[in-house]
């Protein structure tokens, strides 16, 4: 049964049957609004999966009267699929939310200056990993120059998002890895495995270290790893913000840039999940066959077995399990069984490591207040954990969780957890 | 905007008032999806005071309203007609007081029943009522609706562990009901227990005192697989007849087996029984030991298929899994679900699945059961295609008779889930116009001028109570009545 | 002269009550008459004919017992098919919940209104209703039977009352320990509340400065057994003790406590001799009104609640301040259910 057609107004946006039909399977049992942080937060309905899901399907059968006053509680969503994780009825949240967003932007794109920065900071530099760097050189010898301060006390930018923003570290910390084959060093068992490493965007400039550690680990377990030069960003801030189009024209160069390699694996668990779903964004064979091969860098490590014993860490540390590798991918048990491995490392239980932290992309940009308020949740729980060390595999989370804990005083060092899974020299 | 709103703005500020006609939409409706109905405006208090203040300007412009917790409730009780205002208390959500030695919680209306066992737990302590909703569910609506669960049938409903109560009446006036050291002064009258159950119609509870219970030593969780229904009902028989109590007695059908099953919380029950058992047996470790065999042979006699015995944490929390999640688990068979809580007398359980089944052939629907087997609480749930008026209203027939059917056994329309707006039609076939007058009166001491949720629980014109009206609920039903 | 009637059926009482002008004291087997105001004028309503077991249905684990059935009755049948009422208290099974007059018998033990699963009652004016349900769990209409409990029969008649049962215990066993000084009753008392299976009755008794602590273990045979044993608890005969009586001029007083509060409560009120059951409920023997005034100072101080509950006919019921928002719904409730103050 298609949404009704009698209640159809101008502005009111039409679902694809099949995104209709999915919020149809919504009970309104409640189950999800505990696991969901913006409801966490607000306690709103609106701001929980079964208030949008509600609203969804309302905008759908044409009960709403106006798209855009509903279109904030939509934009307000992480995305993390947490409640698809509580979900008895298997709502496929997260399908339904891109699909109402992208039919929303369809009806009555954004204007304004804000979404006109977004769409072109994310298509024209972010998606382009040239203009990245050079975006990147630039805001660190503004950094240098001080004028992150200058612009902080003259108001220009507002303190919260300053104090939010990333530190960009060093040039030599920024450079990319060089493409290409790289063999696994001289004495070390080879296991005639090659791997090919995606690099993705942000985690590039602003975690160079973890792409190092990456190579290195997979490196010292005798894998060769290829790291092609023809690959983009993952497309999945594009699917986000409405804009499956540009997504897939990414989509589509990441799978020719990978078309030689058996086995992608990636570190970031955002560029992951997305990547997981080329099948879906692409619809072709090409794209499924690409889902199928990528893996998840620590699933990957920890199913092929890791046979070079990792460096000493002697800590007290908490595994945060960032919302696209456990809600997203359903991987929990690997990272934590590599970081077991390591010597001296002592994994703590903290109280909310399943709830966003509100990094969510560029959410914690485009909805400051409340991803502040989340943030805020997360670093509380990795505190009363009393941990000196927080873990976790998506360079937006660890970002947001290094700021939010150093908001609250409580500076911690933020570690992806290949990096604790380096050799010892 | 009008002077209300803007008052109300003014009081809590703009954030916590929701008057906006799109946004109202999420909270047409609770679990019982099938009435719906778009409230004036949603305000969200943070204390008693403001509780208060908004009851008092409520009062002041004579606009009637709805306390509300997590909107979980399954008989429509939170739904707010047009012109009423909605006070959403899940803001509300501080446990304010745990009293180790004296063995009880004082906590505000928000607080989620589990968060609360969560807050005490490192105290060996816990909350017992435990409806399956309850990792969302709030103490404001369990007491409301005096809400049950599993472990009802050794700890009782919530109303068992209601001491007292701060309530906000509908003028604007505070009352202590009851007292921390056991719910009735001797010179005083139970009103915690009048209170409870009042499905939000007397007034708004804004701090609510409740028992704790001690953890026990052991818990020991017992999954039984049968051939047939009849084995699994005469299993529970048996182990009431011995004279145990266990904690919980819980049965599964085949249809509800597979649904779980199919779901995220798939338990790893056998999907060809046509029924599974669920014993919990809590104490001191050998005396659920002994109990457990007990319990096991009574099984053993009625042929179970399997029998699989928990006593880790985990290992229990994987076979009540597929409890928990069981009614969340029907919005897998289909876009609509409507949930009974018929009570039956335990002896007459297997006579009433079997003529419910008939019923159920009779309208051509299928009613699935998952039970408290212990109490004799039905859940017949009836999954069916909301916008198909003829499958609707061969549901809403389906349900009466069941319903009748439970009350000609001897027992009730709910058990657990209250009148709501959902029963009213059903709630004279257990009560005459003369009880639900006594009642009616009862409820006018809190609430004389019918302001706090209005058109709950008791039909409106009580005194001369409406027969249920055939076709006049298949309209409700299908929104025609509203103008939707 | 006060007139007395004693109806044999529903119908009678309803006949008696439609024809009867002028105010009416109800009672059961009248054992708790003492407690209450004397009726003066008021005609006496007695129930004890009202006296059949409905039902029984050991399986349901319920029964429907007219209110004036005795209990010594209901429990031989109840016993019988192995059943209890967990509750203490003689009489009537209509006195004992009008009266309510010892409470849980131990901590977080059944409180009698968690017993009263419905009721068949009877308004002043004749007005038959029902209220609750026979079956263990309903929450259909609201619990105006609850209204039953410690209302003393100033409300409404309840002619059948719907009861929950238990299966009687394979087996129990009494303990008690005399001579003890109140600090370390009050902490053996505190530490049997505390276990997390208690005794299914625990008391604790004050005579001049020593103090009593007895209760009662029930359950299987090897539970008991064990519990003895191992909190080396020496066994002794039944405890019978359920109420104080007032000595001349003096009065009890009936309350309720925070366990917690307990010490304080005997140290600010010295050689008073005092009851407490396991539930929190308690008795308080005073010399006089004026102390037992003074007493219900010091208790309302600790935060307990408690009125006279035997002495001088005019005092029956004065007790701590209530609140006064209570106060208001308690009145109304009254004004709602017996509007023309028929029941005193």
């Amino acid at each position: 049964m298609t949404p009704s057609s009698d209640h159809a107004r101008g502005t009111s946006p039409t679902l694809d049957v099949a995104a209709y039909a999915r919020s149809l399977d919504c009970v309104h049992c409640g189950l999800c609004l505990p696991t969901c942080p913006t409801w966490q937060v607000t306690t709103l309905e609106t701001e929980s999966p079964r208030g949008r899901v509600y609203l969804m399907r309302a905008l759908a059968e044409g009960r709403v009267a106006d798209a855009n006053a509903i279109r904030p509680f939509l934009d307000h969503c992480l995305d993390c699929r947490a409640c698809e994780t509580a979900c008895p009825s298997g709502v496929r949240y997260g399908e339904l939310l891109e699909s109402t967003r992208a039919a929303i932007e369809r009806a009555a794109p954004r204007r304004g200056l804000a979404a006109w920065l977004v769409r072109t900071l994310l298509w024209h530099v972010v998606a382009r990993q040239g203009r990245l760097r050079a975006a990147f050189a630039g805001l660190r010898a503004a950094e240098l120059l001080g004028l992150r301060w200058l612009a902080t006390r003259t108001r220009l930018l507002p303190a919260a998002m300053a104090a939010l923003a990333p530190r960009v570290p060093p040039g030599r910390e920024r450079r990319p890895l060089p493409t290409g084959l790289h063999q696994p060093p001289a004495g070390v068992a080879r296991r005639g495995v090659r791997v090919a490493l995606f690099t993705g965007c942000v985690m590039e400039p602003l975690f160079g270290r973890v792409h190092r550690a990456t190579l290195q680990v997979l490196l010292a377990n005798g894998f060769e790893v290829l790291v092609p030069a023809a690959q983009r960003c993952c497309g999945a801030l594009l699917v986000h913000s409405g804009r499956p189009d540009r997504a897939r024209e990414l989509a589509r160069a990441n799978v020719a840039a990978f078309a030689e390699a058996d086995i992608v694996v990636d570190n970031a668990a955002g560029c992951g999940c997305a990547m997981a779903e080329y099948g879906h964004l692409l619809g072709d064979a090409a794209g499924a066959a690409f889902a199928r091969k990528r893996r998840d860098i620590c699933t990957f490590l920890a199913q092929a077995g890791l046979s070079a014993e990792p460096a000493e860490c002697r800590a007290k540390a908490a595994y945060d399990d960032p919302c696209h590798l456990c809600h997203g991918q359903g991987i929990r048990r690997e990272p934590r069984e590599l970081l077991a491995r390591v010597p001296g490392l002592e994994i703590v239980p903290h109280a909310r490591p399943e709830e966003c932290c509100g990094s969510a992309g560029i959410y914690n940009l485009l909805q400051p207040d409340l991803a502040a308020a989340i943030g805020r949740r997360k670093a509380d729980s990795l505190v009363a954990a009393g941990v000196d060390l927080v873990l976790t595999g998506n360079p937006g989370c660890m970002l947001q969780i290094d700021s939010h804990l150093r908001r609250i005083g409580h500076q911690r060092p933020v570690r992806h957890p290949i990096e604790l899974l380096v050799p010892a020299r | 905007m009008q002077a209300l709103e803007r008052d109300l703005c003014r009081l809590l500020g703009a954030q916590r008032v929701v008057y906006e006609p799109d946004a109202l939409l999420a909270w047409e409706c609770d679990g019982f999806t099938v009435h719906r109905s778009r409230p004036r405006a949603v305000v969200l208090p943070d204390s008693t005071a403001e509780v208060q203040a908004i009851v008092r300007l409520l009062h002041a412009a004579d606009v009637p309203f709805v306390p509300r917790g997590a909107g979980t409730c399954l008989s429509g009780g939170p739904t707010a007609a047009a012109t009423t205002v909605v006070i959403d208390l899940s803001r509300m959500r501080r446990v304010l007081r745990i009293a180790v030695e004296d063995l009880f919680a004082v906590v505000q209306p928000g607080v989620v029943n589990l968060d609360l066992t969560a807050a005490v737990r490192h105290l060996g302590l816990h909350y017992a009522p435990d409806p399956s909703s309850q990792s969302v569910c709030t103490i404001g609506g369990n007491l409301a609706e005096n809400s049950g669960g599993p472990h009802c049938f050794k700890y009782g409903m919530t109303q068992d562990h209601v001491l007292s109560a701060l309530v906000v009446l509908p003028d604007g006036e505070l009352a202590r009901l009851g007292c921390e050291a056991g719910s009735r002064p001797p010179h005083a009258l139970d009103l915690p227990a009048l209170f409870c159950g009042s499905e939000g119609t007397f007034a708004i509870a804004t701090e609510i005192t409740v028992r704790l219970c001690r953890d026990q030593e052991s818990v020991r969780t017992l999954l039984f697989a049968f051939a047939s229904m009849s084995a699994a009902c005469r299993t529970v028989s048996d182990v009431v007849a011995a004279g145990l109590v266990p904690a919980a007695l819980e049965i599964l059908d085949q249809a509800t087996i597979r649904a779980v099953e199919a779901s995220v919380y798939r338990a790893g029950y056998p999907p060809e029984a046509a029924a599974v058992l669920l014993v919990e047996l809590d104490g001191p470790d050998f005396v659920t030991a002994e109990e457990a065999a007990e319990v096991r042979a009574c099984g053993e006699r009625h042929a179970a298929l399997r029998i699989e015995e928990a006593v880790e944490p985990q290992e229990r929390a994987r076979l009540w899994k597929g409890r928990k999640g069981a009614f969340g688990a029907m919005g897998r068979l289909a876009t609509d679900l409507y949930v009974l809580d018929g009570v039956v007398p335990r002896t007459r359980l297997e006579e009433a699945l079997e003529r419910i089944a008939a019923i159920g052939r009779r309208h051509g629907v299928v009613p699935n059961n998952v039970f408290h087997a212990g109490d004799g609480n039905l859940h017949p749930n009836i999954s069916f295609d909301g916008r198909c008026p003829d499958q609707t209203a061969r549901t809403i027939a389906a349900g009466h008779e069941i319903l009748q059917l439970c009350v000609d056994l001897g027992g009730s329309i709910t058990g657990e889930h209250g009148v709501g707006s959902e029963k009213l039609d059903h709630i004279g076939m257990m009560f005459s116009p003369a009880d639900l007058d006594v009642m009616a009166r009862v409820r006018a001491v809190f609430d004389p001028d019918g302001r706090c949720n209005p058109g709950k629980a008791l039909p409106s014109r009580a005194g001369c109570a409406e027969v249920a009206k055939w076709p006049q609920m298949v309209a409700r039903v299908l929104g025609v009545e509203d103008g939707a | 002269m006060t007139a007395s009637h004693e109806p044999h059926s529903a119908h009678e009482l309803e006949d008696l009550l439609r024809a009867r002008r002028g105010r009416i004291r109800l009672c059961g087997s009248g054992s708790r008459q003492d407690r209450l105001p004397p009726p003066g004028d008021a005609a006496v309503v007695r129930l004890a004919r009202l006296d059949a077991i409905h039902r029984l249905e050991p399986g349901d684990l319920t029964c429907s017992v007219g209110a004036g059935l005795r209990r010594d009755v209901l429990d031989e049948a109840l016993h019988r098919v192995g059943l209890e009422l967990p509750c203490a208290g003689g009489g009537t099974i209509g006195g004992l919940f009008a009266h309510d007059a010892v409470g849980a018998s131990t901590a977080g033990g059944a409180q009698p209104r968690s017993l009263l699963l419905g009721l068949e009652g009877m308004l002043a004016n004749g007005t038959r209703f029902r209220a609750g349900a026979q079956v263990v769990k309903s929450v259909a209409g609201f619990d105006v039977h609850k209204l039953l409990v410690g209302s003393n029969g100033r409300l409404f008649v309840a002619v059948q009352m719907h009861l929950r049962l238990r299966p009687r215990p394979r087996a129990e066993a009494w303990f008690r320990r005399d001579g003890l000084e109140a600090a370390a009753a009050c902490a053996q008392f505190a530490a049997l509340r505390a276990l997390a299976v208690p005794p299914a009755e625990l008391h604790l008794q004050r005579t001049g400065s020593q103090c009593v602590v007895a209760g009662r273990f029930a359950g299987r045979a090897s539970f008991v057994a064990e519990r003895l044993r191992r909190l080396a608890l020496p066994e002794a005969e039944p405890w019978r003790t359920l109420h104080l009586e007032p000595d001349g001029s003096g009065e009890v007083l009936a309350g309720i406590v925070l366990p917690s509060r307990v010490p304080e409560l005997l140290a600010a009120l010295p050689a008073l001799p005092f009851l407490l059951r396991g539930g929190g409920r308690f008795e308080l023997a005073t010399a006089s009104p004026a102390a037992s005034d003074a007493a219900l100072g010091a208790l309302a101080a600790l935060g307990a609640h408690a009125c006279v509950a035997r002495g001088e006919p005019a005092r029956r019921g004065r007790g701590t301040t209530l609140d006064p928002g209570a106060e208001r719904l308690l009145a109304g409730l009254k004004r709602a259910l017996d509007p023309d103050d028929t029941f005193v």
